[in-house]
């Protein structure tokens, strides 16, 4: 029998997993980006914290943007559909505003393999990357940054990149049932590993089912309940991202975004607009409009019945 | 076969890149232009190829529609495999990759590209994006094209400030020096005005061919170092009117999923 003990708001997973300071990942590589999430942590006010996932992406920018982090470990921070520039992380690594940002500089390839590292609890993954770039020992702050070992079984020497373990990872996703079996289809990018590699997981949902239709293709499931510590229903919070089957990317938006966060004044503008002034995802999604939720909505296709008959 | 004389440089490099493609060929597509690039080898020659995407998904051939980035919808539903980014770029590290586009940014003679940032690093004058994938696929790559869609001094450096992706690092044997497969390299850098190969012993860029109606000292000028010219320069076979048409449609295309282009690239794109 499942208890109903995990089920809470993004409000108060914010609260309750949340510290100042912590590493957080944050799920989403286009598909199933956790903007709920996102929002949540600039207005609870939370500060200092280390922010992780491959593409850093809009989520880093509002983040730096607001002081929320001081320290992000990507590889890149880009807004995903062309080569605008995102203005609060130019602003941050350029002007130091609002405040001086690390940039632990990692390749995807690399990132993923700490994720691993860390998902498997092992002390160093090895990759035939990153050796002979800058990403390799830059910036200088960062000491033993990664490193290259030599095979015991052979005369090979190989790079090694440490593993990633953030205190807590949020991820969105299209289906979870109340132990929090999060079921994820469409681009998984690094959401796998990096969700894994968390000390504690809280899953956001586009809807919560019953364990019987996770049951139906358990293939889908990217992380077991029994990891998972909170679970929380919140339809559209991966806009302005996609999710497959319920959403499609919002590029207008995304597109209007790098326009109108070119300076301090516009970006606190859009802030009060669309978080700050807001109460939750729901008061969001007024602002949003009915008309533009209707055009990002998917057009259905489904896939045809799995067999998973004895 | 008829031969199109109005194009400008920025197709040329599309239709060039186009052309390397062969049909089966298993190929890494990055983001932007090279997208444009799959699809126009796609539409004209080679409807078979196999791309592999840095966000997991491997596909046969690309969606019928020009999907905007590699996180679109439109081209994961299009895909015939997904699985983590480590899956696609495990490929890459086990050598399958024959061949791969990426858009540069700032290009150096040895083929290293810097997406990190420009002037001093801790406090940098402009703050680039950073590489992702790229890393990975400019060094593992067997043939590895950099699509450069401007040809000037600032973009074609004899020295890049930062390595983000890896070329030959400082030439000669300096990249394999550090275990990196043999049979993974640059290829070529694809200009608007040009195509530039690199030297098989020390792998500086050289001219290797040029485009229709462009002069070598033009291509000189706007190189950033002193660049080698051989004596057998090649010219490059202008645009047919089958691949201008192809390219301008997928232009069109591209205008639509909100691809920023300038002006002068397109100005005949209502010709044709």
């Amino acid at each position: 029998m499942i208890s109903d003990n995990k089920l809470m708001t993004v409000k108060e997973a914010v609260k309750k997993y949340v510290n100042d300071g912590d590493l957080v990942f944050f799920g989403g590589f286009g598909n199933c980006s956790v903007y709920s999430v996102v929002h949540e942590i600039i207005r609870q006010g939370k500060k200092n914290l280390k922010i992780t996932r491959c593409a850093g992406g809009l989520i880093f920018d509002q983040l730096i943007g607001t002081g929320s982090t001081n320290y992000i470990i990507t590889s890149h921070v880009w807004d995903g559909i062309g080569p605008q520039p995102l203005w609060n992380f130019k602003r941050a690594f350029e002007k130091n505003i609002p405040q001086k940002v690390i940039y632990h500089e990692y390749s995807l390839f690399g990132l993923n393999m700490s994720y691993l590292a860390g998902y498997l609890n092992i002390p160093f993954m090895p990759i035939r990357s990153l050796v002979g770039t800058d990403i390799y020992d830059k910036p200088e702050s960062i000491k033993n940054k990664f490193g290259v070992v030599k095979s015991p079984f052979s005369d090979d020497s190989i790079c090694v990149v440490p593993p990633i373990k953030a205190d807590v990872g949020f991820i969105h996703c299209q289906r979870v049932d109340r132990d929090g079996n999060a079921q994820i289809w469409g681009l998984i990018g690094d959401i796998k590993l990096g969700i894994n590699a968390c000390k504690k997981i809280i899953v956001i949902s586009e809807e919560i089912v019953d364990t019987e239709i996770i049951k139906e293709i358990p293939n889908l499931t990217i992380v077991p309940g029994f990891r998972v510590s909170g679970v929380v229903e919140e339809p559209w919070g991966g806009h302005p991202g996609n999710v497959q089957g319920f959403y499609n990317t919002d590029i207008k938006y995304i597109f209007e975004y790098a326009k109108e966060t070119k300076t301090i004044e516009m970006w606190e503008k859009w802030l009060e607009k669309w978080v700050l002034g807001v109460e939750d995802r729901q008061e969001y999604l007024k602002i949003l409009g009915k008309n533009r939720i209707k055009e990002l909505k998917a057009t259905p296709k489904f896939s045809h019945g799995i067999n998973f008959g004895t | 076969m008829k031969r199109c004389k109005e194009f400008t440089g920025f197709e040329m490099m599309l239709i060039v890149s186009a052309r390397q493609i062969k049909n089966n060929d298993v190929i890494f597509g990055g983001i932007q232009w090279p997208f444009l690039v799959l699809q126009i080898a796609n539409r004209l020659h080679a409807p078979n190829i196999n791309i592999i995407l840095e966000t997991g998904t491997v596909h046969k051939s690309m969606p019928e529609k020009l999907p905007f980035s590699i996180i679109d919808p439109i081209i994961v539903q299009d895909s015939i495999y997904i699985g983590d980014s480590i899956d696609s770029l495990g490929f890459l590290q086990r050598g399958e990759v024959d061949i791969a586009f990426l858009s540069a940014s700032i290009v150096d003679k040895y083929g290293n590209c810097n997406t990190t940032s420009i002037g001093n690093y801790e406090r940098p004058k402009y703050r680039l994006p950073g590489g992702g994938g790229a890393t990975e696929v400019a060094a593992l790559s067997k043939k590895l094209y950099w699509l450069l869609d401007e040809h000037n001094p600032r973009r074609l450096v004899p020295k890049v400030s930062f390595i983000t992706d890896l070329g030959f690092l400082n030439g000669g044997n300096t990249k394999y020096e550090l275990g990196y497969p043999i049979n993974a390299k640059p290829e070529a850098i694809i200009t608007p005005l040009c195509i530039l190969k690199f030297d098989k012993e020390d792998k500086e860029a050289f001219l290797d061919s040029i485009y229709y109606n462009v002069k070598i000292e033009d291509v000189l000028k706007n190189t950033g170092w002193k660049l080698k010219v051989p004596d057998d320069v090649k010219l490059v076979d202008p645009p047919t009117v089958e691949e201008i048409k192809v390219c301008r449609e997928v232009i069109r295309e591209s205008i639509s999923q909100l691809y920023i282009l300038k002006p002068e690239w397109i100005k005949y794109l209502d010709k044709l």
